[in-house]
């Protein structure tokens, strides 16, 4: 039928087709800004720190005592990242003392200027950048909704995923299972964990800020808090970076990962392609200048890098060689910015 | 038991006043094992019973106790410690919410209308000598209390104005740290919009802050609340009225694995400063995990004990009660356990009794010597002596049964017997055949044919056999005939001995003359060809065994057949019968003669040599000279002889035989009257 148009129809027809799918795309794009937070933060901006501070030199903690190299890692880095440090210090000759943290603990040892190298699960924020402090960005990994593993919801969209929080759904029967059935009658638990509120990214990219959560939440301090909650209450939803998940299931009990949109967050592709569009990003720090850089603590988070490049997959990390290629923003090192 | 026997028994340990002093302690022994034997056989059932029941209860008390108590320990305790781990998320959620209360009551602050209206009025000039006002009570831009309840009682509360320096200062305590008084603009930022967990003069602390803007936007002024996570924060956060349930924060010191106790909501119990590890033998310990607020500049970990010590109390409290429900149980059990003994031994007894009437009454065994002892004791031997009586009665029974049974087989041979016999009777009379019996009483006729020959023999004992089988018996009767008797016993009864007695006389007599006429000639009464084969055979062995030899003479009548053709067969047959005659005259009576056909004769001689042979052969013919004298007439006959000599001409039968009838026909041939083999 295509064929029996004419050349001028055909083109005319072609430019509607593009026009109306760049319109959705656009308006999904807006759909997401609307409600979803900031993924990065303007990396030109940085915390102002007082003057004596630039000229202080890296001092370690006692803990770390004559170390080559001192890392600060927050818990989601520090299970992924440690064995490559550890074989690096075996094969170097090199004393390596590792910090396991949080976001908060490793930027406070940073700020303090106690650690060579710093790890972190969400993007920077201002009150995270300080002078002379370099992000390399070595990966992203989805950020999954967890249900309990005898829920009959399989998949959700994403619009429904930010209603559930913010507390517009309140019913799993207003979801529908994949063969079209209506969930269960049953209230719908809301857990959160609204860790790094003031950092971009993370779960921000679902709802920007705390205030846009239904007040129902049950909110708590801990990762494996997360797991258990779901993994024991069958009307529960949360959502959690899938290493952990599969770290505390062991423990804490099973809990089942939803597709957003019908896609599986597990298919790093999805994820690429920001068809799935929860993950936080994962980065290492150096310092720059002189007097704080460490060129050993260089050459292991440049050998950290390649190790993820390589092994990332294993790691559930999309690397950063992939990022580039699909066209994610990139300042140096640092992922600053989503593909358009 | 009676007293009286159990006196008896007691008697083997008493001292006796006039026991030698020197004592055997093996005989002691012996005695005092004897005693214990006899007073456990006759102490009653039940109360052995209940004495070892109550033993092996107190036993298996003790055991189940024990096992019982670590079980239900350690049940507990894996319980108690998952309640805790449920306890201790429980405990870190309110925790959470606790720290997050700061920054809603920041939050609450600019809501309230008391708080922008002093926040607006105030106009704090940036180049003001700073003066820092202080309140020990709530200010009035402070939410009424009633609100503020919902939420928390902040540490203090601090104003700053737009230049972030602080203006007023609500301290429950008094004195602030100057980090707070001063606070530097990275804590302002890190506590800008949530609550930040800080470090504040090596004290862990939760600081929020928020801007507050007027209705154009302006900055205006900033709140920040902070409070110092101490014994009384936790209290206040956990929420915990059990003193048992303790929660602390930890963080490692030099040592990232060695986790220390920073506060905790019982310092008494769980001092700062003590080490996890050393507080794990007095408490159950969990909930280690991290709290990843993400704005905590400080590693914090929130740990939750139970006292061990309670679990241990709780433990025996639970276990004592049972214990008590046990004690109270036990004499119910004890009672009941003797009631069913007492009428288990009543059974047993009953029992007993049976036994005894059954051996006394239906076995016929007289019960006496009745053992002493338990009721088991003497079931167990009335029993015993109830399987030895029906056995004993079963083996007489066999007995009594299996000689019946050869009396019986006996009778039934003897009726077989005397059938037989009397059938015997019957038959050897038609037969003829007598029968005699011999007992203690002598010998006896058993039938008619008997008695006819001991009339004609003389008596019943000329046929005694004695203890012969069966016998050939020569009598003479009374007129002197020859009578042949065959006895014989078969021996049909054991007392009583049978001969059967048959008058074989002419059986005798007619077997004999078959038997000679076999062998012989009827014409001339001489021996035929058998008996000479067989003698010549007889005379071939000796031969062959004594090197003996003999001479075989083969002998024709000349001219025979024209006697016969003239004179007739009547003259043939004389002539046959004195040629035979004639020549057995001349002949010993260790040689043979025999007519071996028509007018054929053999003559088998024992002879040294063939000189002695035809000596002999002469003789022979010699006896051929007179003229045989038949119906008158002289008829004049001559015989032709030849003669084979054993073993120079033969040392067969039919060798000899041919050879001595070749030598005859040569003679024949050439009228010799004889001739001698000589290999022709």
């Amino acid at each position: 039928m295509f064929h029996r148009l004419s050349l001028v129809k055909k083109v005319f027809l072609s430019l509607s087709a593009a026009l109306i799918l760049s319109a959705v795309t656009f308006a999904q794009q807006d759909t997401l800004k609307g409600l979803r937070g900031p993924a990065f933060s303007d990396p030109s901006k940085i915390q102002e720190m007082p003057e004596e501070w630039g000229k202080q030199p890296i001092k370690y903690e006692a803990s770390a005592g004559d170390a080559d190299i001192a890392i600060a890692l927050d818990q989601q880095m520090y299970p992924a990242l440690s064995p490559f440090i550890r074989e690096y210090a075996k094969s170097h000759n090199l004393k390596i003392a590792i910090n396991e943290g949080t976001c908060g603990i490793t930027t406070g040892m940073l700020s303090r200027k106690t650690a060579d190298i710093g790890g972190v699960c969400c993007p920077p924020d201002v009150t995270d950048r300080f002078r002379g402090l370099q992000y390399h960005t070595i990966g992203i990994m989805s950020l999954v909704i967890i249900v309990h593993p005898d829920n009959p919801i399989d998949n959700i969209t994403f619009e429904q995923a930010q209603k559930i929080f913010q507390g517009e759904i309140t019913r799993w029967s207003e979801l529908k299972t994949a063969d079209g059935k209506k969930g269960p009658d049953t209230p719908i638990q809301v857990i959160t964990r609204l860790h790094c509120k003031i950092r971009p990214g993370h779960w921000r990219l679902l709802l920007d800020n705390e205030e846009l959560f239904t007040p129902g939440i049950t909110d708590v301090g801990a990762i494996p808090d997360m797991i258990f909650q779901v993994a024991a209450n069958q009307r529960a939803i949360g959502n959690e970076l899938v290493s952990m998940v599969y770290q505390y299931e062991k423990n804490k009990g099973k809990v089942k990962i939803l597709k957003i949109n019908g896609y599986n967050p597990l298919e790093l592709s999805n994820l690429l392609s920001l068809k799935y569009p929860l993950y936080h990003v994962y980065s290492l720090t150096t310092w720059e200048e002189k007097w704080v850089a460490n060129p050993k603590a260089k050459k292991l988070v440049d050998y950290l890098m390649q190790e993820v490049e390589l092994q990332g997959s294993k790691l559930y990390l999309v690397p950063v060689s992939q990022l580039k290629k699909a066209g994610w923003k990139f300042k140096g090192n640092e992922l600053i910015g989503e593909p358009r | 038991m009676t007293n009286k026997d159990f006196c008896k028994s007691l008697k083997y340990v008493e001292k006796k006043d006039d026991e030698p002093a020197t004592r055997n302690p093996k005989l002691e022994t012996r005695n005092m094992k004897e005693i214990i034997q006899n007073l456990n056989k006759r102490t009653p059932l039940t109360i052995k019973m209940s004495v070892v029941i109550v033993i092996l209860g107190v036993l298996a008390w003790i055991a189940f106790d024990y096992m019982q108590s670590r079980a239900f320990k350690n049940i507990f305790q894996a319980q108690l410690f998952e309640k805790l781990t449920h306890q201790a998320i429980e405990d870190r959620i309110s925790f959470n919410q606790h720290i997050r209360k700061h920054h809603q009551l920041v939050a609450l602050f600019f809501t309230q209308k008391n708080f922008s209206n002093y926040v607006e009025e105030q106009m704090w000039l940036q180049d003001d000598a700073i003066q820092v006002k202080y309140h020990r009570r709530p200010p009035a831009w402070f939410p009424p209390a009633s609100i503020q309840r919902a939420f928390i009682q902040p540490h203090c509360v601090l104003l700053l104005d737009a230049q972030s320096r602080v203006r007023e200062v609500y301290s429950r305590s008094g004195t602030l740290s100057p980090s707070l008084l001063q606070p530097s603009s990275l804590l302002l930022a890190k506590s800008r919009g949530q609550s930040f967990l800080v470090n504040i003069d090596d004290a862990p602390y939760v600081v929020a802050s928020d801007p507050y803007a007027d209705s154009q936007g302006r900055l205006r002024a900033t709140l920040m609340v902070a409070s110092p996570i101490n014994d009384e924060f936790l209290i206040a956060a956990v929420d915990s009225s059990d003193p048992g349930h303790i929660v602390a924060l930890v963080a490692p010191e030099e040592d990232p694995q060695v986790l220390k106790v920073v506060t905790s909501s019982n310092l008494q119990e769980v001092p700062a400063g003590s080490s996890i590890e050393s507080l794990k033998s007095r408490y159950l310990v969990t909930g280690e995990e991290f709290f990843d607020y993400g704005a905590s500049d400080i590693y914090i970990r929130l740990v939750s004990f139970i006292s061990a010590e309670e679990v241990d109390l709780l433990t025996k409290s639970i276990i004592s009660s049972q214990q008590k429900q046990r004690i109270y149980a036990a004499p119910v059990f004890i009672i009941a356990f003797g009631l069913l003994m007492f009428w288990i031994t009543r059974r047993i007894e009953r029992l007993t009794r049976y036994i005894i009437e059954f051996s006394q009454n239906k076995l016929g065994v007289k019960q006496e010597g009745l053992e002493k002892g338990d009721q088991l004791y003497v079931l167990e031997s009335r029993f015993h002596r109830l399987t030895e009586d029906v056995l004993e009665s079963r083996e007489a029974l066999i007995r009594e049964a299996e000689r019946r049974l050869v009396l019986e087989k006996e009778r039934i041979e003897m009726l077989e017997k005397e059938r037989q016999l009397s059938l015997l009777h019957s038959v050897t009379e038609i037969v003829g055949v007598g029968v005699m019996l011999k007992s203690n009483g002598g010998l006896q006729a058993a039938n008619k044919p008997m008695e006819n020959f001991a009339e004609v023999c003389g008596g019943l004992s000329v046929f005694d056999i004695k203890d012969a089988q069966s016998l050939e018996l020569n009598l003479l009767d009374k007129k002197g005939n020859k009578h042949v008797f065959d006895v014989s016993s078969p021996k049909i009864l054991k007392e009583k001995k049978i001969f059967l007695v048959q008058d074989v006389t002419k059986i005798k007599a007619h077997t004999e003359a078959l038997e000679y006429m076999a062998v012989h000639d009827a014409l001339t009464g001489l021996p035929n060809r058998i008996l000479l084969y067989d003698r010549l055979n007889q005379a071939i062995l000796a031969g062959q065994r004594e090197r003996k030899p003999f001479a075989l003479l083969m002998i024709d009548v000349d001219r025979f057949k024209d006697i016969n053709d003239t004179l007739g067969h009547h003259a043939g047959d004389i002539v046959l019968k004195q040629v035979g005659a004639r020549l057995e005259s001349v002949i010993r009576q260790a040689d043979t003669i025999a007519r071996i056909g028509g007018d054929e004769f053999a003559i088998l001689l024992s002879v040294p040599d063939i000189e002695v042979a035809k000596e002999m052969t002469h003789r022979l013919l010699s006896t051929m000279k007179q003229p045989i004298i038949i119906d008158g007439n002289n008829l004049y006959v001559k015989i032709s002889v030849g003669i084979a000599l054993y073993p120079v001409h033969g040392e067969d039968t039919d060798a000899l035989m041919k050879r001595s009838d070749v030598a005859m026909y040569v003679a024949k041939r050439g009228q010799s009257g004889f001739s001698v083999y000589n290999g022709y």
